[in-house]
């Protein structure tokens, strides 16, 4: 009698002890490591704004609205998650553009246009060695490509571009736009919007520009409101 | 200790010592410590131990199996726990931070000892173990850009080892009154004297002797790459390393004890069978994949503070080399001292990471070889407080923030942010103002590095031939790397830090840099 009962609560211990090394493993961890990861890729990302007081904040609103656009094209969670951190890491090739000629007002001159540009082969190059960061590669690599092709490193167009990248290559353009720069004011996000709408299908690939025209006048964004998209 | 043995008696472990090396080798800023395990194993000394011991296992096997009785013993269970043994011989649990590897299989293999007795066990261990190897073999073969040099002996002895240390222990079970449980019954027997003690003594004998035979094969394979492969060398490495092995695995291997106590009891108990694993079999799965998520987590974090060094190399070259030193000097520092296991656990990743604000230092100003303004000094002053507060937000680096935000405070209170005094400031950040200081002033920055060198840091313009690169490149107008004045020699350091103590430097900590470079001299790691 007495061993039964003994036996009977030892196996219903070890069925709990079961489920929740179960919950643990398969549910809570793997939840918190998500938070960890976004967290690692956020601080890089700090690392190359502090370089540029004007980008501070930056990332974390592109990503926001990249991850909005990719949501509204339907994109499956594991791509969005790519466009997250992707639009999170995309510049961070710009470490090694001297602060000179990232804060210069006046207009680059050739050889300094090249070290602007090569930072999408730089960041490309850094994320590529990460081995959990290694698939963005890609994205970063073209993610200042044009949909007419104008674009660089590569000059791609149209398809060849990878969608993530356009994704974030037109967002980018965006909170350039309405943020204030060394080298530009800012415009107004309806201007902002007006411009990015008449050059879809020219810079910018049309679907990508339907789905941020109607993602984008619900979003309070631009550089007044750093903390709206944080939440 | 780092030790990296994996658990051979469990079977195969990942391909050798000499792949992991080399991915170490590959990591540019790679923490020092972990020996590499068996490695350069095609030498014919090698050869000679595979071939004695298979003649050992020989005669181990031939006297397990004749003492076995296999009357009454089904059939379809031994090849039930072969085939669940191998399976977990597949589905390895990654320790993090080491490359041990763990296993069900030993918790299986003693299971079926104390069932059905020690020949049943080696059928099972064998099975499995040889299977495995064979498809590891494969899987590794097929990979590419494995090194599977040695391999094939690696696992052999591996597959030999098991034998000979399961056919051991076995008969040492039996040796001591151990008796069958799936033929006895739990009623009548007595549990104690004639399983659970026979069982220990067992997994002892066993798992010291693989520990000897692991121990053997690294002596010998050791040995062979020093060129030194007389009977007194190979016996004294493997002597030592022994020792430390038994002493450093033998506590959590007797845990295994209970599991196959259990196993076996569970199989017998109302008939219970192959259910009876279920206890054991989950939460050993969900270890697995919770061990497999924090190691890619800590994975993830070891390549977050990678990469913010390499961001720090890339923003500014003339840093190369200086952290990964800092970082090296500061942990040994931080062990000198004897400071709490988390500041030695942290202090390292602190220390390659203490100048990271620097990032946001203009590099005209970090360059500048004229004195500073007072506005570009106050901007000099920011890179701790930047430093801290892009660390802060990596919840897991939370405990160095204090320490890379004092790196620059002076034990008099006049340095920077806090303007903190000896005995306010972490022991930690005072650690790093050492390291940092004596690295700056004696680093082997290569001075002819600035005037060799021939193309621009930035945009890769190359002056014309013949021609010195200027300081000031013409086509993107980045500065050059400054060219540093020659290093002093490590004594002159020191006696820059001496005449620095109770000004800048905390005594204590000179004294135990002072300590350790006297003993153990720059170190061996540049």
């Amino acid at each position: 009698m007495i061993e039964q009962a003994f036996v009977a609560t030892a196996f219903g211990a070890a069925g709990i002890f079961c489920l929740v090394s179960l919950y643990v493993s398969f549910i809570w961890l793997p939840r918190k490591m998500e938070r960890a990861y976004r967290n690692a890729l956020r601080t890089l990302a700090t690392a190359v704004e502090t370089k540029d007081s004007s980008t501070l904040g930056h990332a974390e609103r592109v990503a926001e609205l990249a991850v909005r656009i990719a949501e509204k094209l339907g994109l499956p969670p594991a791509e969005v998650k790519k466009v997250r951190y992707a639009a999170l890491m995309r510049d961070i090739g710009k470490a090694s553009v001297p602060h000179r000629i990232l804060n210069k007002q006046e207009e680059l001159t050739e050889g300094e246009l090249r070290v602007v540009r090569n930072h999408v082969r730089e960041g490309a190059s850094i994320v590529s060695q990460i081995p959990f960061l290694a698939p963005l590669a890609d994205i970063i690599l073209h993610h200042h490509e044009r949909w007419d092709g104008s674009g660089y490193p590569d000059g791609l167009a149209g398809d060849q571009i990878p969608l993530a990248s356009r994704i974030i290559g037109l967002v980018d353009d965006y909170e350039a736009m309405t943020s204030e720069r060394p080298y530009h004011r800012a415009v107004s996000e309806a201007e902002a919007r007006r411009f990015i709408e008449e050059a879809a299908g020219v810079l910018y690939d049309p679907v990508v520009v339907e789905a941020f025209l109607s993602v984008a006048g619900s979003l309070p964004l631009g550089s007044d409101t750093p903390e709206a998209s944080a939440a | 200790m780092g030790d990296s043995k994996r658990e051979q008696f469990a079977g195969v472990g990942d391909s050798s010592g000499g792949a992991s090396a080399a991915a170490v080798a590959a990591e540019p800023f790679a923490r020092p410590e972990r020996p590499a395990g068996l490695s350069g194993l095609s030498s014919r000394a090698f050869d000679i131990l595979r071939y004695s011991t298979g003649v050992i296992l020989l005669f181990a096997l031939w006297l397990t199996l004749s003492l076995q009785n296999w009357e009454g013993i089904p059939v379809y269970a031994i090849l039930a726990f072969t085939l669940i043994a191998l399976a977990s011989e597949l589905l390895p649990v990654t320790l993090p931070l080491d490359d041990a590897e763990i296993t069900l299989t030993p918790i299986i293999v003693w299971g079926v000892i104390a069932l059905f007795g020690p020949g049943a066990g080696i059928v099972v261990a064998l099975g499995a173990a040889f299977t495995g190897s064979v498809l590891h073999k494969l899987v590794l073969s097929a990979r590419p850009g494995q090194s599977r040099a040695g391999l094939w002996q690696y696992l052999t002895y591996n597959v030999t080892v098991i034998g000979i240390t399961t056919c051991a222990g076995g008969l040492t079970y039996q040796a001591l009154g151990g008796v069958r449980l799936g033929l006895t019954g739990l009623e009548g027997t007595a549990l104690g004297p004639h399983v659970v003690w026979p069982l220990v003594a067992g997994t002892v004998v066993a798992l010291s002797l693989d520990l000897f035979f692991y121990a053997l094969g690294s002596a010998v394979s050791d040995s062979a790459q020093h060129d030194d492969i007389s009977f007194d060398a190979i016996w004294m490495r493997a002597k030592v390393l022994w020792v430390k092995s038994v002493f450093a695995f033998l506590p959590s291997y007797v845990m295994f004890t209970p599991f196959a106590f259990v196993l076996a009891y569970l199989f017998v108990w109302n008939g219970l069978g192959f259910w009876g694993m279920l206890p054991i079999l989950i939460p050993f799965f969900s270890l697995r994949q919770t061990l497999k998520l924090v190691t890619e987590n800590i994975r993830a974090y070891r390549q977050t503070i990678t990469t913010l060094a390499t961001l720090m190399q890339k923003y500014h070259p003339y840093t190369r080399g200086h952290l990964k030193r800092v970082a090296d000097l500061s942990l040994r520092l931080a062990r000198e001292l004897r400071l709490p296991a988390q500041s030695q656990q942290w202090i390292w990743e602190a220390g390659l990471l203490h100048d990271i604000g620097k990032v946001g230092v203009p590099e005209q100003i970090l360059d500048k070889t004229t004195k500073l303004t007072d506005e570009e000094w106050e901007i000099i002053k920011q890179h701790p407080v930047k430093s801290a507060e892009i660390l802060s937000q990596l919840e897991f680096l939370d405990p160095i923030v204090p320490w890379v935000r004092h790196h620059h405070e002076r034990v008099d209170g006049s340095g920077y942010p806090d303007g903190l005094k000896e005995g306010q400031m972490p022991i930690e950040a005072a650690i790093i103002a050492v390291a940092d200081a004596f690295d700056a002033m004696t680093g082997t920055r290569n001075v002819a590095d600035g005037k060799s060198r021939n193309q621009c840091d930035a945009c890769e313009w190359k002056p014309p031939a013949g021609t010195p690169m200027p300081e000031e490149c013409p086509e993107c107008g980045a500065t050059l790397i400054r060219v540093y004045r020659q290093p002093m020699t490590p004594d002159e350091g020191i006696s820059q830090l001496r005449y620095g103590v109770d000004t800048q430097f905390s005594p204590r900590v000179v004294r135990a840099f002072i300590r350790m470079m006297s003993r153990e001299g720059l170190g061996q790691d540049d």
